[in-house]
């Protein structure tokens, strides 16, 4: 396998559809619409377990023990945002989740709505930082 | 679509102290390029707070760099909730991955919200050949950790392809 680097999942899909690339690791919300056209078959998920969206495909920790890789996404403001900003904003969102037309958006990108407060996602970003950079670390992993 | 943007902020930022976000109208800026992930998601809460605070907020893609140009314009931008960041995935490996970054993402951006957590899916054509897959991971051993072609760590996790080698 080689690894090919883009410089965007974008033009990375149309390569893929096109068939000069065979093989790509996406995130399900620009992929699942392509999936459910027929134009892409998804191999497996990343999700330790499998996903709503694509039941009938495996996740990769069937095989793999251990394995999980999610993305996670979220807003973010610049630091020193003031704290009636930020609340304003975490008050105006998560109402998304409970919305009929948003959720049934989420689902079809295969999406899990994770309503909570901004110290829930401070949280996330820290965990997930740490977990990536023991990634890196760990594999050695250098910029092409 | 950024500078066009800036002149229309101007006379909500004056009003501003009053009544601070129901007068926000700003871009919210997805690091990536359009048609990937972020953009997706982007546009799909940006609608949502357009109709919740009534100000429309514009999708400002600034690709390149792995994120890391949309996230410093962000770090760079005024706290003033008219700039926001759509915070996903390669935001989180650059930290590491990247050694002389001009900003400390844990420091540097405030969370606001996180909503989504998205499965990555492996799909390929239906001209891929399974069984050029390493050895590996058809007999389910564990994948070599320095096996290169499993790399959602990088910062293209999201973009980038494996190609089978010939």
């Amino acid at each position: 396998m080689v690894h090919v680097p883009y410089r965007g999942e974008g033009p990375a899909l149309t390569d893929l559809i096109g068939g000069q690339v065979q093989a790509m690791f996406g995130a399900m919300p620009s992929s699942i619409p392509h999936v459910r056209s027929g134009k892409l078959r998804a191999l497996a998920v990343t999700t330790a377990v499998r996903s709503d969206a694509l039941p009938d495909v495996p996740a990769i920790g069937d095989f793999v023990p251990g394995y999980e890789s999610s993305g996670v996404f979220g807003l973010g403001a610049p630091k020193n945002t003031p704290q009636e900003i930020i609340d304003k904003l975490n008050n105006a969102i998560n109402p998304a989740f409970a919305d009929p037309r948003m959720k049934a958006r989420f689902a079809e990108f295969g999406g899990t709505a994770l309503p909570g407060r901004p110290s829930d996602f401070g949280k996330l970003i820290a965990d997930e930082t740490e977990k990536w950079g023991k990634v890196v670390r760990f594999a050695k992993i250098k910029l092409e | 679509m950024w500078p066009r943007a800036l002149p229309r902020c101007r006379p909500c930022r004056v009003s501003h102290a009053r009544n601070p976000i129901p007068r926000v109208r700003c871009a919210s800026s997805s690091a990536l390029r359009p048609q990937g992930a972020q953009d997706v998601l982007a546009r799909l809460i940006g609608q949502w707070l357009s109709e919740r605070l009534g100000q429309q907020f514009i999708v400002d893609n600034r690709p390149g760099g792995g994120g890391n140009i949309g996230a410093e314009a962000v770090v760079n931008a005024a706290a003033d909730g008219y700039t926001l960041l759509l915070v996903g995935p390669p935001n989180l490996i650059n930290a590491t991955l990247y050694e002389k970054l001009n900003f400390n993402f844990i420091r540097d951006i405030a969370p606001s919200q996180d909503w989504c957590a998205s499965h990555m899916s492996w799909k390929y054509t239906p001209r891929f050949q399974p069984e050029r897959f390493p050895s590996s991971y058809r007999t389910r051993k564990p994948i070599p950790a320095r096996s290169t072609w499993l790399l959602p760590a990088s910062a293209q996790a999201l973009t980038c392809p494996a190609s089978s080698s010939r």
